[in-house]
């Protein structure tokens, strides 16, 4: 049958995950960097910027921008790919219009040809 | 030239004087005839509110503003939608839209061709006639007034 | 009772958006309660379409007599036929339109004109309606202008921002162009084969299919690819959906792309042209749209700031997804392969109703609270307003495809069938997902990081957008908990329903 899928698997499935990184995360704090029961070096870092780091100079800016640099490395290893797509959208109207006849030109010539 | 207000002087509003009320009687007899000769109730709700756009534009936006109140142009439209409902609605035992004034009403089902047959197509009409006329002038009356930029 | 229920789905809304300037007489309490009754009545009416057309089958109403043939052997009148496919639709739309505007009343309590916007809101459900149940290609289009129409007035309802203004103009030029493009298609067909109702056509295409019904085809295609913000022209949606106020936006990204445009092309390629161009090549060529949809659709999501406009492009993601369920639908069309990627479109279509409505919901609810719907200053929502936060969590995990939400279900159905159909559909899906769990995870991680000042002083909105947005998340969470037991006993006849092009005409003609 398609698609057999039962909601209580996953539950079994998210309770293992749970312990899984309830034990990760006493390994990270066991093993990591961190040895100090005090101190930066406990924390668990897992990506985007520290929000408790103060840079000097930029203190008006301190931890409001959590979600910002999330993604930074999917967004940085395709930057070509992002950059060539908002050029692409560029917000004027004759460009909509002017997509609209080429997606219509270009279904006309498909059913054409091969409908 | 005694242009004080934004009307459009006197040559303009004599002759909308004068061919304001043709304007209105051509309309209604559009609206009227709808169902048998071409034009209908939009067409001739529209010839009516053209009338009303012309004494807008003849008589400037302050005259309009003592002869036009929102609340009744706006309860008219309602009425004008909900008479064509109703008038659709008449044959509902059938089906909807069923043209029960045709078939067996008691008026509006003479010989074709005159002006009392064709059932509800004349309620019809004159329902989105009166929606349309109500319409348009509100919509002209609405530019007129809620305009945003200086001149 | 029979059908005589149906011709109500339409009079109820109709009627409600007339008497609305008159009832508005009586102020605003009496608008209100208005607007909630009569959405409120077409839910109940919707819901007993639906119950009656999953009980008895295909339902087919003649409007102005009994029979849809007149003196003549063929039939001349118009007729609104709905399948189960349509009678889902019908819900969905009474449904969320229902949520949209008990929304509204909290939600658009400090804006002036509200007795235009409930008439518009009532009209546009009222479009979304016709287009579902008509089985008529003239009235279709009529309904098709009237959704369109009250979408475009409602983008542009706040317009003291430049923004929204901007917006609806543009949309509504292009729109305009889209839409003249299906009426083109339509006198072409009228011209050639003399009739506009949808079985017959489709009778009368079979018999004779020509290269005008191919040209109508391909204007159809793309004017409703358009509609459904498929991707080189989904540019619009991204304008037009952030800018209007968000219980529109919800309505617009939950109901109107999927009615005007998925459900309308599917209706015109199955039940229209099914037998009479080559399925495989209109599958492969809607196959084709889905992949760019999908990928560009999910990563332009990645990169916005702007919460709205990222919920935008998530839509057009997502409108990817169920464009790949229907192209494989056609392109396998008759094997067991291509009714599973059909009835996964339509579950996701349902699915990402809700989803998408909820999200919407809850973006409102944020911007009522902050006034901002920029990313970066909204740090920290889940400190202050949980209950709105947990309802995000949960929308945002449905529309990624967290099992056990409503969500997986209908997108394993896609893997699954694209997977067989051709391995690379599969993985761009994949692809699309990744993207598409970027995006979010963005946005949950900026909720739940250190609160900025500027979010210290919000708090959960009040009962009535409260409410809405904690029935669709229960909504979400229970159809998550019998995925199969819905797609074997809704979607998958369905779906059926929606291929089986005969039974369509047969319903047509054998009325007589």
């Amino acid at each position: 049958m398609f698609g057999y899928w039962d909601a209580l698997y996953f539950l079994f499935v998210f309770i293992i995950g749970l312990i899984l990184a309830y034990l990760l995360d006493q390994w990270a704090k066991r093993s990591g960097m961190g040895t100090r029961k005090t101190g930066p070096g406990t924390k668990i870092f897992i990506s985007s910027e520290d929000p408790d780091k103060v840079i000097p100079g930029f203190e008006h800016l301190e931890g409001h921008y959590t979600g910002r640099n999330v993604m930074w490395g999917l967004t940085y290893a395709l930057k070509n790919f992002f950059t060539a797509l908002r050029r692409e959208h560029t917000g004027l109207l004759t460009d909509y219009a002017s997509y609209l006849v080429i997606t219509t030109a270009f279904v006309m010539g498909v059913l054409l040809i091969w409908g | 030239m005694n242009c004080v207000g934004d009307d459009m002087g006197v040559i303009v509003r004599t002759a909308a004087r004068a061919t304001i009320p043709l304007i209105g009687i051509f309309g209604s007899y559009i609206v009227a005839h709808g169902h048998l000769t071409p034009g209908g109730g939009f067409q001739g709700g529209a010839t009516i509110a053209g009338a009303g756009i012309l004494f807008l534009l003849a008589f400037g936006l302050d005259e309009m503003k003592k002869r036009y109140n929102k609340n009744l142009y706006s309860a008219l439209e309602g009425i004008g939608g909900l008479a064509f409902l109703g008038a659709a609605m008449l044959g509902i035992g059938v089906a909807f839209f069923y043209n029960t004034l045709w078939h067996n009403g008691p008026f509006f089902s003479g010989k074709p061709g005159t002006l009392l047959s064709a059932g509800f197509l004349p309620i019809m009409n004159l329902a989105v006639g009166l929606k349309v006329f109500t319409g348009l002038v509100s919509a002209m009356a609405g530019l007129a007034l809620y305009r945003r930029w200086r001149e | 009772m029979s059908a005589e229920i149906l011709p109500y789905l339409i009079i109820i809304p109709l009627f409600g958006a007339f008497s609305m300037p008159m009832v508005n007489l009586a102020g605003r309490k009496a608008r209100e309660a208005w607007a909630v009754l009569i959405s409120g009545a077409t839910l109940a009416v919707g819901s007993w379409v639906f119950y009656w057309v999953y009980e008895k089958g295909t339902v087919l109403y003649t409007l102005g007599a009994k029979s849809p043939f007149g003196q003549a052997n063929f039939p001349i009148r118009i007729v609104w036929e709905v399948d189960l496919f349509g009678a889902l639709m019908v819900l969905m739309v009474t449904f969320v339109a229902f949520m949209a505007v008990i929304y509204s009343l909290g939600y658009m309590r400090h804006d002036t004109g509200l007795d235009k916007y409930y008439t518009l809101i009532i009209i546009l459900e009222l479009g979304m309606l016709g287009i579902a149940i008509t089985g008529d290609l003239f009235n279709f289009y009529v309904f098709l202008e009237i959704m369109s129409i009250a979408s475009y007035a409602l983008v542009a309802f706040r317009n003291d921002t430049w923004e929204a203004i901007e917006a609806g103009i543009k949309y509504m030029f292009v729109g305009s162009v889209a839409s003249s493009l299906i009426l083109l298609g339509i006198a072409l067909l009228y011209g050639e084969y003399g009739t506009l109702t949808m079985g017959y056509l489709a009778l009368k295409l079979s018999q004779n299919p020509t290269i005008v019904g191919k040209v109508a085809l391909a204007l159809f295609i793309s004017g409703l690819l358009f509609k459904s913000g498929a991707s080189p022209v989904h540019m619009w949606l991204a304008d037009a959906h952030p800018a209007a106020p968000s219980s529109i936006s919800a309505m617009l990204s939950g109901l109107v792309i999927k009615i005007g445009g998925i459900y309308a092309l599917a209706r015109i390629a199955f039940s229209i042209y099914g037998a009479s161009v080559s399925v495989k090549t209109v599958g492969w060529l809607i196959i084709l749209f889905a992949c760019i949809t999908l990928i560009v659709g999910n990563a332009m999501a990645v990169i916005q700031t702007d919460m709205k406009r990222l919920l935008a492009y998530s839509s057009v993601g997502q409108i990817g997804y169920i464009l790949l369920g229907i192209g494989i639908g056609l392109a396998a069309y008759g094997s067991q392969t291509g009714e599973i990627a059909l009835a996964g479109a339509i579950y996701h279509t349902f699915n990402h109703a809700l989803m998408k409505g909820l999200l919407f919901l809850i973006a409102g609810a944020v911007i009522h609270q902050l006034g901002t719907r920029d990313l970066n200053e909204l740090s920290g929502l889940a400190k202050t307003m949980p209950k709105t936060t947990f309802a995000f969590l949960i929308g945002a995990a449905a529309i990624i495809g967290m099992p056990p939400l409503n969500g997986f279900a209908s997108k394993w159905l896609i893997y699954e069938s694209s997977a067989l159909f051709n391995p690379v559909l599969g993985a761009i899906a994949i692809i699309g997902t990744a993207f598409c769990t970027a995006a979010y995870v963005r946005v949950l991680y900026t909720f739940f990081g250190r609160p900025s000042e500027r979010v210290m002083e919000a708090k959960d909105p009040e009962k009535s957008m409260l409410w809405p947005m904690l029935i669709l998340t229960i909504a979400i969470i229970v159809m998550g908990l019998f995925p199969w037991g819905i797609s074997d006993k809704v979607m998958i006849p369905a779906a059926k329903a929606l291929e089986n092009q005969l039974a369509y005409v047969a319903t047509l003609m054998g009325g007589g």
